[in-house]
């Protein structure tokens, strides 16, 4: 298949990349840009863990050619928060315990920080729908739907 | 327009543009949301082909809803139409289906063109479009044409579109007068589940009886099923003594379900009578549309 030009924004960084069409967003963050902290899972938008925000939407990395990014906005979880300094959200998962294996994690953080962008205080069962689309096989979503409620909770305090 | 290296993938912003490209040659895939086809394609992408990537089109974007239509166009997504106030208002069915879609990723990405073009029987908007009586607009290198919604579908991954055809939209009527209407699903979980049937009912009733009824039903034959003949028997009954049960019953025989990973088709027939059931009395017990609105 064809090489195409794709400029992108990820994270705030412009980017201009030539890629083959049929390269995914996925591995153009990857491969291309080496932001592995986006995660492949299944490969074909059933899990979520390559979730990733394109101009303010949560969507499957894995189901996005590269070249329909062009022109657009993407954030991963490189974006978020760094090891040094760790976004509140992120913070509020390992307090909770919300974290066991972590490989859905960067996925789930996207979908609930872009939740959050929107609705800063979601009741419960929209914080449930706004992770639906992410798949955790080892906590059983408990914890992680309480660490994204005491983040929401304390969000007035720590000013974010 | 992207920087052209190759021929092989195209993005154009217009549809005159993108009819031109398919005039040439029609063997282009047409890419919108991608949530079907880089799922088909999933380990065997370089055997897409030409791509034409139509989510570039404005033009295919526009949801317009006037005093007696809506339109909504192709590239609308789940989501625009789960969360578009107007639709809630106007036809509370074509949201409740679109939420039932997936999880937020695949509602923001999957499109209403894209769901019709996949033809998949259990297409989740096409149950309650073929209820609203939604008629699906195409563009070709010929002009444009449409379909009844229910004449649109020909088997499982089939329709009447031409692949020098574009689908440009969808456009019903906002359902006047007394007007009920429900989207029921059973999936085998509430987030990410394909129906394993659905129903979508329309009433339009009238000194206490049905006037006219429409129900279409997902995941129970090869297409998207309007089941004329379960409407038959609802047609001019009194709304508060339907027969439902004869009418579940006939239901269940007009479905032609099959067996597959997600249910039998027995199974299936009578998960479709219960949800017609559920349905019945759901629309029964919603407050009628005024005539004055």
């Amino acid at each position: 298949m064809a090489k195409v030009k794709v400029n992108l924004k990820v994270n705030g960084k412009e980017h201009s990349l030539e890629v083959e069409a049929a390269t995914r967003l996925l591995d153009l963050l990857r491969d291309e840009l080496g932001l592995i902290g986006t995660k492949e899972g299944c490969g074909k938008g059933e899990c979520g863990t390559c979730t990733v925000i394109m101009d303010g939407k949560t969507v499957n990395s894995c189901l996005v050619l590269a070249p329909q990014a062009e022109g657009r906005e993407i954030t991963t979880i490189e974006g978020l928060g760094s090891p040094e300094a760790l976004h509140p959200l992120q913070e509020a998962f390992i307090t909770k315990g919300a974290v066991q294996c972590g490989y859905c994690t960067p996925g789930i953080l996207l979908s609930a920080y872009n939740l959050l962008n929107k609705n800063p205080h979601p009741p419960r069962e929209e914080i449930k729908e706004g992770i639906s689309g992410n798949l955790c096989r080892c906590t059983g979503y408990v914890k992680i739907v309480e660490a994204i409620e005491f983040f929401s909770e304390g969000r007035d305090e720590h000013g974010k | 327009m992207l920087m052209l290296i190759d021929l092989g993938y195209r993005a154009p912003d217009s549809l005159k543009e993108a009819l031109q490209i398919l005039g040439e040659d029609s063997s282009y895939l047409i890419l919108a949301g991608g949530t079907d086809l880089l799922v088909e394609y999933f380990d065997a992408r370089e055997k897409m082909g030409k791509v034409l990537d139509i989510s570039r089109m404005e033009e295919l974007k526009k949801m317009e809803i006037g005093e007696e239509k809506i339109f909504l166009g192709a590239l609308t997504t789940h989501e625009d139409i789960y969360r578009n106030s107007d639709l809630q208002k106007t036809v509370p069915l074509l949201c409740r289906a679109a939420k039932s879609v997936g999880a937020p990723q695949i509602r923001n990405q999957g499109t209403l063109g894209g769901n019709m073009a996949n033809a998949s029987p259990a297409a989740d908007l096409a149950p309650p479009l073929i209820a609203l009586g939604a008629r699906i607009m195409l563009s070709g290198p010929d002009g444009e044409r449409s379909f009844n919604l229910d004449e649109f579908f020909t088997g499982p991954g089939k329709t009447r579109k031409n692949s020098d055809e574009i689908i440009t939209g969808v456009e019903f009527s906002i359902p006047g007068g007394d007007f009920r209407g429900t989207f029921l699903k059973v999936g085998q979980r509430r987030a990410l589940a394909i129906a394993v049937a659905s129903l979508a009912i329309a009433l339009s009733c009238r000194d206490g009886k049905v006037e006219e009824v429409r129900l279409a039903a997902g995941s129970v034959a090869p297409v998207p099923l309007r089941a004329r003949e379960t409407e038959k028997i609802l047609q001019g009954q009194k709304l508060d003594n339907l027969p439902l049960e004869n009418a579940a019953g006939r239901l269940e025989k007009e479905a032609s379900p099959i067996d597959d990973i997600r249910g039998t088709g027995d199974y299936r027939a009578r998960v479709l009578g219960n949800l017609l059931r559920k349905g019945l009395q759901e629309v029964l017990s919603q407050e009628g549309v005024s005539e004055n609105g």
